[in-house]
């Protein structure tokens, strides 16, 4: 004797062990279920005729498994397609590292004794000269992630004046001797390189 | 029957159209896109589900558990302000493939 309850009950079951998360989505699918049934039996289907119809038509536990598996996770919060999850990645590297560098200045800024003597020296005019565009970075970086395309510009405005800063600063160092670049060295370069590329604009359409 | 790849890049622009009509549920979804398509387009009905949950992670909808008239359970979606974006961006780009394939058609047999 079919008995519709516990029929529902073992697909429940099975929904579950392949992998179907309770309360959600198992829910909403048995309620959907449920209605799709009901529908049926309204339409003079016997209970079990209806049963199997409506779980037919809802489709494998294998496949829901799979599309609700590509609607949810890590990388549908980053973003939802490519250019998205790239230029998110890059907000949150951007993040990092405005930050850094920012915190870093003021705590050199706190530390330094300019107040008393009023004395601006070349450091303390390279820390106003900085902060300010790394401050930027940090709320360029926010808009980003929160996904205005346009604040990309101004980290690409960082990357190159960082990528043209880092540079001098590595001939500066090893001048008048050979230059030798260093691991560190070439990861923040690489950093501002890939900045540059993959955060650049998308190709403009040709019109006639 | 309508091939699987358009009834998959076709299921976002309709959830939105008929969710800009008010809020609505999956199962209701469906039948209104199974009747206004007269069967054509047939979705298998659980893959609904992972399309709206998709939406509501982009922030297109949002959704609330509900009671129907008859007292069972309901999730209901509805659609928000950037679902309303998404939504006149579907219709602009979708109409334009449309006018371009009644433009070639046209020339092709008229």
């Amino acid at each position: 004797m079919f008995d519709l309850e516990s029929s529902i009950t073992a697909w429940r079951r099975h929904m579950l062990a392949s992998g179907i998360q309770s309360p959600v989505p198992l829910e909403e699918l048995e309620v959907h279920l449920r209605e799709e049934i009901s529908r049926r039996m309204e339409g003079g289907a016997v209970e079990r005729e209806a049963f199997d119809a409506a779980v037919a038509a809802m489709g494998s536990a294998t496949s829901l498994k799979a599309e609700f598996r590509k609607a949810g996770g890590f990388w549908v919060w980053l973003g939802e397609d490519r250019p998205a999850r790239i230029h998110r990645t890059f907000a949150l590297l951007w993040l990092a590292f405005c930050c850094w560098i920012f915190f870093n200045l003021v705590a050199a800024l706190a530390a330094t004794p300019f107040i008393s003597n009023l004395r601006l020296t070349p450091d303390l005019y390279l820390i106003f000269f900085f902060a300010p565009i790394f401050l930027r970075g940090i709320i360029a970086a926010i808009r980003l992630f929160g996904g205005n395309r346009k604040e990309a510009r101004i980290l690409r405005v960082l990357a190159i004046i960082g990528f043209v800063f880092s540079v001098g600063q590595i001939i500066y160092r090893h001048m008048p001797v050979a230059i030798v670049v260093s691991y560190p060295d070439v990861l923040v370069l690489a950093f501002y390189g890939a900045s540059l590329y993959l955060m650049r604009s998308p190709k403009k359409s040709v019109q006639n | 029957m309508i091939r699987k790849e358009l009834v998959a890049a076709s299921a976002e622009p309709m959830v939105l159209a008929i969710l800009a009509k008010g809020e609505s549920y999956g199962y209701a979804i469906i039948q209104e896109v199974k009747s206004r398509s007269e069967g054509r387009l047939n979705w298998t009905d659980g893959m609904l589900y992972p399309v709206l949950h998709r939406m509501e992670r982009r922030g297109l909808i949002k959704a609330r558990w509900g009671e129907s008239e008859t007292g069972r359970k309901r999730k209901y979606y509805s659609l928000k302000k950037d679902g309303k974006a998404a939504m006149s961006q579907h219709h602009e780009q979708w109409s334009l493939v449309h006018s371009v394939l009644a433009g070639l058609k046209k020339e092709n047999y008229v």
